[in-house]
This record gives C-alpha cells, sequence and structure tokens, in this order.
C-alpha cells in the first residue's frame, strides 16, 4: 500500500464545534489505516511551530470543552512513522522561516514537495 | 451554574449575525465570545443565525460531541450544548434566533428549547434597531 500525502492549508476551523476532532486528528485516524505523509502549507504552516498550551475557553462561567490540541496530534502522528513537512515558503510568508519547529517536522521548498508528491500514490486536500 | 449579573445602567444592545458556516473557521467561536463578553457587561444580546449556523441548534443534536476514540472515557460538549449554557447563563439577556428561511431548506426546522426561529426580513429590522451590529460572515 503506497503513500498518500495529505496536504492541509486551512488553519483554525472552529475551536468550540471540534475540539478534539481537528484536522490532524483525523490525519491521525487515517494514518493507523494506511500511511500518511501530512504537508502543512498556507495558515496551518503555524501548526508545525510549538504553540504555548492552550487551556480551554472560558464561555459563560466555565471552562468550555477542550481546546484543539495540535501539538499532541503531530507528536501523535510522529511517534506512529507518518511523514511530518511544513512548506518552506508558507513559512517565509508567515515571517517564520526562522522559528523553531515542532520534533520530527522538516521544513521543505517547492521542489522537495513535488518530489513527495511524485512518490505518493494518492494526493489529498484535507 | 452562575448567572450573569444583572444589568448597570447604560445597557445597549448588541446584534450578531452569524452567517458564516460552522466548522470552517473561528465564526462560532468569535461570536460565542463576544455574546458572552457583552453579556457580562450587561449589554442585551441577539445572535441570529443564517445557512448553516441554523444546524448548530437543531433539536437533534446531542449535548455531547461523538467519543473520542483515543480518550474514550472523555466526553466533550456540543456546539448545541454550548448555546444552551449561553442561554441559561445570560438569564435572559441573550436571544438565539434562527433564519427561517435558511432553517426550511437546510432542514433544521425543528430547533432546541429557547431558540426561536424568525422570518428572513427580521434580520435587516434587528440589526438596525440595535445599537451595536456586527455581522460575522464568509469572505
Amino acid at each position: 500500500m503506497g503513500s498518500t500525502l495529505a496536504i492541509i492549508e486551512r488553519s483554525h476551523r472552529g475551536t468550540v464545534e471540534q475540539q478534539y476532532a481537528h484536522v490532524l486528528w483525523l490525519a491521525h485516524g487515517l494514518h493507523r489505516q494506511s500511511p500518511m505523509i501530512v504537508l502543512l502549507r498556507g495558515a496551518a504552516a503555524l501548526y508545525s511551530l510549538n504553540p504555548q498550551w492552550e487551556s480551554p475557553l472560558e464561555i459563560g462561567g466555565v471552562p468550555w470543552g477542550s481546546y484543539p490540541d495540535y501539538r499532541s496530534a503531530l507528536e501523535r502522528l510522529r511517534v506512529d512513522g507518518a511523514g511530518l513537512l511544513v512548506a518552506a515558503d508558507s513559512l517565509k510568508r508567515l515571517g517564520l522561516d526562522d522559528a523553531q519547529l515542532l520534533p520530527g517536522i522538516a521544513a521543505v521548498d517547492d521542489d522537495e514537495i513535488v518530489r513527495v508528491a511524485a512518490e505518493c500514490d494518492r494526493i489529498w486536500y484535507l | 451554574m452562575t448567572q450573569a449579573s444583572q444589568p448597570p445602567e447604560g445597557q445597549r444592545s448588541l446584534f450578531l449575525g452569524l452567517i458564516g458556516t460552522p466548522y470552517e473557521s473561528d465564526l462560532l467561536t468569535t461570536t460565542t465570545r463576544l455574546a458572552e463578553a457583552a453579556v457580562r457587561q450587561g449589554h442585551q444580546v441577539t445572535v441570529w443565525t443564517c445557512g448553516y449556523a441554523t444546524a448548530l441548534t437543531a433539536s437533534a443534536l446531542d449535548p455531547v460531541k461523538p467519543r473520542n476514540t483515543i480518550a474514550w472515557d472523555t466526553r466533550d460538549p456540543s456546539p448545541a450544548a454550548l448555546a444552551a449554557h449561553l442561554l441559561e447563563w445570560a438569564g435572559g439577556r441573550l436571544a438565539w434566533l434562527v433564519c427561517r428561511y435558511c432553517a426550511e431548506e437546510r432542514g433544521t426546522m425543528d430547533q432546541m428549547p429557547g431558540v426561536r426561529i424568525r422570518p428572513p426580513y427580521e434580520f435587516v429590522q434587528r440589526a438596525h434597531a440595535a445599537d451595536a451590529c456586527l455581522v460575522l460572515g464568509t469572505k
């Protein structure tokens, strides 16, 4: 079974709606069934950084649900052997090309993205 | 649950139009946080949902999200529960309204208690009548 390149470009798709069920949680679930290489591009390149942990939002006087934990999802993907890439061009556009990435995530240029894509059997936009 | 405090002098009205689709952006998060902050400051808030935002408060929804396969014993609240929580907490200073046209078209006419379905022409009427209005749509 060949790999699937999962391209994630959009970030922050509903904090109070999604909570744990965000796109990287989905990618990990898919990876457990079939090998995935995750490429973060656009605003989703922010997921490759090391954000400060966010506790649940307080809404109406109580902590509400759980805050999407992108960092842990990326760590689960890494531990389970998924490829983790971030587009260097996206980081540059965000002014983050010097930022420290989370462990196991590699910044790749466009030529490398094309090479990886050519080696994958499927390309999905998640 | 502690309800919001009594309204002070100078109470104003805020109309929040939620048109953007849920699960696509943080518009619902922004809307609820704005509504909560306004109620906390003693103002009267109306949330008006259009499009698929009308499905957020459909009566068929559970108060909890489906189970997380990697944290089976943890139950997270659903957006429907969030709306119910805010309505109760606000103690009458929050109205959650649903556009009838959008609800009919999307099969979301059965709404949870406390949420009211209103005719679409009231959108502009209520928006204009409010002291402050913010419409959160797509772009």
